[in-house]
């Protein structure tokens, strides 16, 4: 686990000083790294210029071409098309223009959500970290409550509750925020702990404390500029993970809400209609797919640059 | 030995306590609380409401205040789940334990065959890739990891559907494969093994696949770690023949971590087997649970999650005991 891995090697390693310059050489070396970060330009490029590139309204149905079943993809017919790229969904949407919004949705929930997470677990794990004793013992032991329920039934559950109680049929994007936020801490609480844990004991602290350092400026000014490569690497993957947790929410119909378009709930009615139109169900699966797939490149090029004693 | 045993098992139970203290707070949030499931039924009145709230011990007895109350109802909750009682599922019109127990040789036949093809497949691939490390099939394996890592569970069982299901796979001649049954456990009436194999495929191979890049990765890394070791170098310098060095000096230290892995990946695959049910409509125990969760059937979740709770603290105590079992460096106190 990376929980374990000493922090400071960064520093300690063959750089003596590690720059922007050493980041960037180590971070080039992986190629499947940098090629993650063309694929997620492109995908963070289409979700801004979502409007602009799109051209079609994503919520507006087609009526003039549009009389049942779902139109096609011009590569696949192009008489049948009428300009929609990627074809329509079933009923008569542009696919091309909702996965350009849906982006917009998907990517923004999961990075707030993952901030969230950060802010929460970092500032709890850093104070166990730290103080040890009682504060350390209570959050080991909410932690070990949450690794041990399965967050994905655990989050439907919740989303359920919370969507009921609203009095809105739908829950908002807010509230999905909120809930996959409360419920990811846990993991980066701990990995931040650990680290406090064999931080706090090292001489550069001492000194710190010596020279008349409070606790909150050794907490923030000291130490925990000396995890936070850890806790980057963590975001950077975690991302990812939100990303297909919330298209889950969203397939099973507890998240985004139609006709708001996200990756998930363009997926939901595509099984139903998979024999009529493959595309409605292919095309935001590689959305997500290709979007995940650059993270976790990207993160595993960031845990090789930031860190090569990491695992 | 046994005292570690003894002390690590109980600590699980007031991890077990704590749990389902939480999981009885969040159930009682639900709307209209533990009655809720009544609400949404047009034949029952106020009156019933209140009626049945008294009688199930819902509202405070005069003179308790609410949150005294509301930990003795949690005990009274406990001691009836202790006793298998764990309430009446409204959408199955049956007590929970029998709608899960119903449910749960499904889910147990496809987890198990899942996992049992996700860890035979992983180690392979991961020893595989730790012997030729840095070779074309190491890269391979790598990328199929990532791909593992990456792939939304259900977005994959949605393509095997297209792929060998719904249209099948062209290879010329106009023959197809594919024809693979996309919904159920079954097609006859009757148990027939070929026929529990056909429908078992595309489910096993969509539940497997996020497990089996786990642990191709773990294993790898592990492997690498141990083919430094000083031990695997006098080993080959004893003259071992390369087969009984990969394996039995190497292989068998590796697997340590690995059991710990295999632990932790419990949650995600009770997860993934929720979803894999739910689009391969699957009648096992995550179908279950997302019909309970459309009809707010709270007893029913609140019985699920509890279950899945007990199945993974039990599976950590597992792990750790074998962990300390098969390593001998690891200290007991």
């Amino acid at each position: 686990m990376a929980t374990a891995a000493p922090v400071s090697s960064a520093i300690d390693s063959e750089d003596v000083v590690f720059t922007k310059v050493t980041f960037w050489r180590r971070f080039r070396r992986h190629r499947l790294a940098v090629a993650g970060i063309v694929v997620l330009l492109v995908m963070l490029l289409g979700a801004v210029f979502a409007g602009q590139i799109a051209g079609v309204n994503p919520d507006v149905i087609d009526e003039a071409h549009w009389n049942g079943p779902a139109l096609p993809p011009c590569f696949v017919n192009s008489s049948q098309c009428f300009g929609h790229v990627l074809g329509t969904d079933e009923v008569g949407r542009d696919e091309f223009s909702r996965l350009l919004y849906g982006a917009r949705i998907s990517i923004t929930l999961a990075v707030t959500a993952v901030l969230m997470e950060i802010t929460i677990g970092t500032l709890l794990g850093a104070l166990a970290g730290y103080y040890g004793g009682i504060v350390d013992y209570l959050l080991m032991r909410v932690t070990d409550v949450f690794l041990s329920i399965p967050i994905l039934p655990l989050l439907l559950v919740l989303t359920g509750i919370v969507a009921a109680k609203s009095t809105k049929a739908a829950l908002g994007f807010g509230s999905i925020v909120l809930i996959i936020g409360v419920l990811s801490w846990p993991t980066v609480a701990r990995l931040v702990r650990a680290n406090f844990l064999t931080l706090r004991e090292r001489e550069y602290v001492e000194a710190a404390r010596a020279v008349g350092n409070g606790d909150a400026r050794i907490i923030f000014r000291h130490i925990l500029p000396n995890t936070v490569a850890p806790i980057v690497v963590q975001a950077t993957l975690d991302v990812a993970n939100v990303i297909i947790l919330e298209s889950v929410l969203d397939f099973l119909g507890f998240g985004i809400q139609p006709p708001t378009p996200s990756w998930g709930n363009m997926l939901a009615n595509s099984q139903a209609n998979l024999e009529q139109a493959w595309w409605a169900a292919v095309f935001p699966g590689l959305c997500i797919l290709a979007t995940t797939l650059a993270i976790n490149f990207i993160g595993d090029g960031l845990r090789d640059a930031l860190d090569p004693n990491m695992k | 030995m046994f005292n570690y045993v003894v002390r690590r098992s109980l600590q699980a139970i007031p991890l077990l306590i704590l749990i389902s203290f939480i999981l009885f707070v969040i159930v009682n949030n639900a709307p209209g609380g533990p009655l809720g499931p009544y609400l949404q039924n047009p034949h029952i009145t106020q009156a019933d409401i209140e009626r049945l709230s008294r009688n199930l011990g819902v509202t405070p007895p005069p003179g308790v205040p609410p949150p005294v109350w509301f930990v003795v109802r949690y005990f009274r909750w406990l001691g009836h789940v202790l006793t298998g009682d764990f309430g009446w599922s409204t959408s199955n019109a049956e007590p929970v334990l029998d709608a899960i127990l119903q449910r749960l040789p499904a889910t147990l036949l496809l987890m198990g065959v899942s996992f049992v093809v996700a860890l035979g497949i992983g180690l392979a691939a991961g020893i595989f890739s730790a012997v030729l490390p840095y070779s074309i099939w190491d890269y391979i394996v790598t990328v199929f990891a990532f791909f593992g890592q990456s792939m939304p569970v259900f977005w994959l069982g949605l393509m095997l559907q297209l792929g060998f299901a719904v249209n099948g796979i062209p290879v010329g001649f106009g023959y197809r494969i594919g024809g693979l049954p996309s919904a159920g456990m079954s097609t006859l009436e009757t148990f027939n093994l070929g026929d529990r194999i056909d429908h078992l495929i595309l489910p096993v191979i969509t539940l497997a696949f996020l497990s089996l890049a786990l642990y191709s990765r773990f294993t790898r890394s592990s492997m690498l770690e141990v083919m430094g070791a000083d031990y695997m170098r006098t080993a080959a310098a004893k003259g071992l023949p390369f087969r009984t060095i990969l394996l039995k000096h190497g292989l068998k230290n590796a697997l340590i971590p690995v059991v710990t892995i295999v632990a932790i990946s419990l949650p995600s695959l009770i997860a993934g087997a929720v979803v894999t049910e739910y689009i391969f409509a699957w009648p096992g125990m995550g179908r279950l649970f997302i019909n309970a969760l459309q009809q707010s059937d709270m007893a029913l979740l609140m019985g699920y999650l509890c279950l899945v709770a007990v199945l993974v603290v039990f599976s950590n105590l597992l792990a750790d005991i074998c962990y300390a079992w098969l390593d001998p460096r690891v200290k007991y106190d």
